[in-house]
């Protein structure tokens, strides 16, 4: 194969290398920002529940565990 | 209810001895289709006047769940592995979840494992969190956390939820038994029902969700030992490979909205491919040296770069977890779990690599295997 080809070649999976770590970086910082988001909106609902109020609720459905 | 599936010892002895438990006729739906149940058994003392036990001929994990599915009479139906440990209001949490949403049907939910290793176990309950003392245990408490508290937590915020762990999941009884149950024939059927379930909905164009508790309400023992290790992730490669083909026509599907477009392809090339491009990659990298093609500079940055975030990522995780949930209080033990982020991509990680492809060359060219060994070394009591 001619070099000069192989070269671009070589700089064409550099700059693939490159864009999938960018992919990567983004997708991981989307998640760490939505996980952090839901934390927060489960802890704001969920902080001051009375669950004994859920176990004497008549709404509240049977439940098995296996 | 416990279902005893064909154990060889005297499990089933001991459990009739220490709850009074005596045969009970009870009709057996029709459609179940599992090996044959042997017997029925519920308690003689009121305190247990809720226990059920089934005693049936071994045929697997799934097989045993599917029987306490079908025999279950409750609208919903967790399934829990035998060596976990919930907190006292883990099941309130979970009822809670499921009948808070009035505009969607919550077909599971879904939790967070915590590591019980070395913590302080009495009575069946969690006296004191402890960090665990190997480390192995602890690499997979750092994992855990940045899967359970960031990956999971993510996917649950835009409802694409795919998997709720086989050790903590609950499900909406009657649409766990219009898809029937988990798959009998896959190691990832923890995986593989939210597949079928969300699919069945998807398609029914019904209005659903997963809900995803955060809160630290199942506790269970991770494996210490390397084999134990490599065993149990080359079983969860296998199963997740066994899903995404089983549920092929999803990828890149418009039909199935963020599970197609957005989860399916996350399964795909970052739980499937990645360890395999990883673990190529790596040769690569050493023939490309040889070749002296191996654009040295580039690969550096490129690697401390990826190297730095990594470890930027973890140190968040463990960061939040303090912030939301502080279970473990001690300053050391949080510099060591940020050491242990560290060293992870150098030491535990590579493993994981080798594990998961053990596990696809298994699959890909069918050497039989099933579970492996499930040796466990019980909670520590004091």
């Amino acid at each position: 194969m001619d070099s000069g080809l192989f070269n671009i070649l070589i700089e064409y999976l550099n700059i693939v290398f490159l864009l999938f770590t960018v992919v990567l970086f983004t997708l991981f910082s989307i998640m760490g920002y939505l996980s952090t988001r839901n934390s927060i909106h489960y802890k704001n609902k969920n902080s001051f529940v009375d669950l004994s109020k859920v176990m004497a609720s008549p709404l509240a459905p049977s439940l098995a565990v296996c | 209810m416990v279902v005893n599936d064909g154990s060889k010892d005297d499990t089933l002895q001991k459990m009739i001895d220490a709850y009074d438990l005596e045969k009970v006729e009870r009709e057996i739906d029709p459609d179940l289709r599992s090996k044959p149940i042997r017997g029925i058994y519920k308690s003689k003392q009121r305190s247990f006047s809720k226990l059920t036990v089934i005693d049936k001929e071994n045929g697997g994990k799934s097989d045993a769940l599917n029987t306490g599915i079908h025999l279950s009479r409750s609208q919903y139906v967790g399934c829990i592995d035998v060596d976990c440990l919930l907190i006292p209001d883990a099941l309130l949490h979970v009822v809670k979840s499921f009948f808070q949403r009035t505009q969607k049907r919550v077909i599971a939910v879904g939790g967070v494992i915590r590591v019980a290793n070395s913590c302080k176990i009495a009575g069946g309950t969690l006296e004191e969190i402890r960090l665990p003392k190997n480390w192995l245990a602890r690499f997979q408490l750092l994992e855990y956390t940045r899967s359970f508290l960031l990956g999971r937590m993510a996917w649950g915020r835009i409802d694409s939820l795919l998997i709720i762990s086989g050790a903590f999941g609950f499900f909406d009884r009657e649409i766990a038994l219009e898809v029937g149950g988990y798959d009998t024939n896959t190691v990832g059927e923890d995986m593989e029902i939210v597949f079928r379930m969300r699919r069945y909905m998807h398609e029914r164009k019904l209005p659903y969700t997963i809900e995803y508790i955060p809160d630290p309400l199942c506790w269970t023992e991770v494996p210490e030992t390397t084999k134990i290790l490599v065993n149990q992730r080359d079983r969860w490669a296998r199963g997740n490979l066994e899903t995404l083909f089983t549920h092929k026509d999803m990828f890149f599907n418009p039909k199935f909205g963020r599970l197609g477009m957005l989860s399916y392809p996350y399964w795909f090339f970052y739980e499937w491919l990645a360890p395999i491009l990883e673990f190529v990659g790596f040769f690569s990298i050493l023939i490309f040296y040889y070749m002296g093609i191996l654009n040295l500079e580039f690969f550096v940055a490129i690697t401390l770069t990826v190297y730095a975030f990594s470890i930027m990522f973890s140190f968040y995780a463990i960061l939040w977890d303090v912030f939301s949930y502080n279970q473990y209080t001690k300053t050391k033990d949080i510099l060591i779990l940020m050491f242990c982020a560290i060293i992870e991509p150098v030491t535990f990680h590579p493993l994981v690599v080798i594990s998961a492809i053990r596990g696809n060359y298994k699959k890909l060219f069918n050497v039989k295997s099933g579970w492996g060994s499930q040796v466990r070394k019980g909670f520590a009591k004091t």
